[in-house]
């Protein structure tokens, strides 16, 4: 097995952490939603035809605005927060 | 420009940044009122190879509140499209543009106008109008008089519209008030004396871009009635004007877009009130908040910091003005709730005891025969704080209301110093500036004949 740098280790670990909350959380959470759940169980990633802003209003509380088109409407969604949150953390020590 | 770059932010944002608006019962037919909203400051009619428009991403907005509830019953909604019929060139016109529909002319505006009542759905009221273009010079936009006339819009209901480049209507010698407050006239009183001079006109050359809607009265009272008697609650309606952009915008190398709710960045009711009342760190607030929410800023209209200002930039000219200390009841009847009866003889604009700042007509005044500048101060009952005419000197009115001219209105004891009635910039509208029909604001200078300010 290649010798892996702990910096490798930590990037494929977080990743893995991430994709795995999402499997372990995704479906319930999805499920919440009317409807979003698809008939496999699947998240809907087809394309809205115009841009979607996630906005992490208070990541205390996991409140994070969504606006597409005209609209605005805030979700609390402690573990959609804590996702983009881990993303904006990995973009920084990326960047 | 009564309210220009009067605020951080908009100053960094010209498209969207207010600088007048008017509201007046149209003189040419009494019937109607004219409501005029101006954007765009300090346009220099040269302005190529990108000249000045409004911006596409931007929500322009009449409001007109007929109820005294202090929300709008009435908006008028206008949101522009541009179209480039040939991007391959760098011209905004590749001849001289002898129509609204030239095939010379390859930037060209066009808008929509809404209207949007309460308890009604929005309903489009004209789409596709053409703006004219700027006025470039004698060969790109020749007999521009002609283009400007083409682009007034006659819409269903009795309603014309225009939208475009006009000629500046509000007239200030902008670079001695923001001077330390200096006077030309009487700048050899000021704390910091050189030899009185006549005022100068800052904009007499500037161009704005300006939205014009001129509306039948009965479309704007909130029963339908025709006003007739100004002492009718009915009769007066309180109109203010708006930009706003949507909440996020996306930069990539391959153009822009926006997405979220509309949010509002400017706003205009009466003149010069966020320009020298609102404090600098309160400005940018005041420009995103409606009317309706203005409580928190009377404490500005009842205590303007110019009133303390003018005794000590001007020493032993304003004792009396010096001594009151009284909130001024007198300012927030002129700016936030309109003028109650009893007051002046034969007029009131009251439209709620609650704050706001909004411009308050009373629609049941008939235009005057004799028109004066100084409207209601010079004893013309048409004219500003009655609404607000293109050719009201707002600029004298309201250093004259804020010198105490206007504080016996509501304090018999007061006698204003002999100065308040006097003050003024020095500054006239001038010749050329209005027309005396629909949109009042005359054509705006050519490039060619102002190539420098």
């Amino acid at each position: 097995m290649a010798e892996l740098s702990r910096r490798t280790l930590l990037k494929t670990g977080s990743l893995s952490l991430i994709a795995g909350v999402v499997a372990i959380s995704g479906i319930d959470r999805l499920a919440s939603i009317p409807g979003l759940r698809t008939s496999s169980g699947a998240p809907d990633l087809s394309a809205l035809g115009q841009d979607v802003v996630a906005h992490v209003r208070d990541a205390s509380t996991g409140d994070v605005a969504i606006m597409v088109g005209t609209s605005e409407v805030i979700h609390r969604d402690p573990q959609l927060v804590g996702r983009l949150l881990a993303a904006a953390r990995q973009a920084n020590l990326e960047g | 420009m009564s309210s220009h770059r009067e605020a951080p932010s908009i100053s960094q944002d010209p498209v969207a940044d207010n600088t007048d608006l008017y509201a007046f019962v149209s003189p040419d037919r009494p019937d109607t009122v004219t409501l005029i909203a101006n954007y765009i400051p300090l346009e220099n009619p040269a302005g190529g190879p990108n000249f000045y428009e409004f911006g596409h991403d931007v929500l322009y907005e009449i409001h007109v509140d007929n109820d005294g509830d202090n929300e709008d019953e009435v908006t008028y909604q206008f949101r522009f499209h541009t179209t480039v019929h040939n991007p391959n060139t760098f011209l905004y016109n590749t001849g001289p543009i002898t129509s609204l529909t030239s095939p010379n002319w390859n930037r060209v505006q066009t808008y929509s106008v809404t209207r949007v009542s309460e308890g009604h759905k929005p309903e489009i009221l004209g789409s596709g109008l053409l703006c004219p273009p700027v006025n470039i010079g004698p060969r790109s936009t020749p007999g521009y008089n002609a283009l400007a006339k083409a682009a007034v819009h006659t819409l269903p209901g009795g309603i014309k519209v225009f939208a475009g480049q006009r000629r500046e209507g509000f007239f200030v010698d902008l670079g001695s008030i923001f001077d330390l407050g200096d006077l030309r006239p009487f700048q050899n009183l000021h704390l910091i004396p050189t030899a009185a001079a006549p005022g100068v006109d800052a904009t007499k050359d500037l161009s704005i871009h300006t939205i014009a809607i001129q509306v039948p009265k009965t479309q704007l009272t909130h029963d339908g009635s025709r006003p007739t008697n100004a002492a009718d609650a009915r009769s007066v309606i309180g109109v203010y004007a708006s930009a706003s952009r949507r909440k996020a915008r996306i930069r990539a190398h391959d153009g822009e877009s926006e997405t979220g709710p509309w949010t509002q960045v400017s706003r205009l009711g009466n003149p010069l009130v966020n320009e020298v009342l609102i404090p600098m760190a309160m400005k940018d607030k005041w420009n995103s908040l409606r009317p309706s929410e203005d409580d928190e800023f009377l404490h500005f209209v009842q205590h303007p910091e110019l009133a303390g200002l003018l005794p000590v930039l001007y020493p032993g000219v304003f004792p009396h003005l010096a001594a009151y200390a009284k909130p001024r009841a007198d300012l927030a009847a002129i700016l936030m709730t309109g003028i109650p009866t009893g007051i002046v003889p034969g007029f009131q604009n009251l439209t709620s005891a609650k704050p706001a700042d909004l411009l308050r007509l009373n629609m049941a005044i008939p235009p005057s025969t004799s028109p004066n500048p100084l409207g209601i101060i010079g004893g013309d009952l048409a004219g500003y704080p009655n609404g607000r005419r293109v050719f009201d000197d707002a600029v004298t009115i309201e250093i004259r209301a804020i010198a105490g001219v206007t504080i016996p209105l509501v304090d018999p004891t007061f006698t204003p110093d002999g100065a308040a009635a006097a003050v003024t910039d020095g500054v006239g509208p001038g010749a050329g500036r209005y027309i005396s029909q629909f949109p009042y604001l005359a054509d705006p200078k050519s490039g060619f004949d102002v190539p420098a300010i």
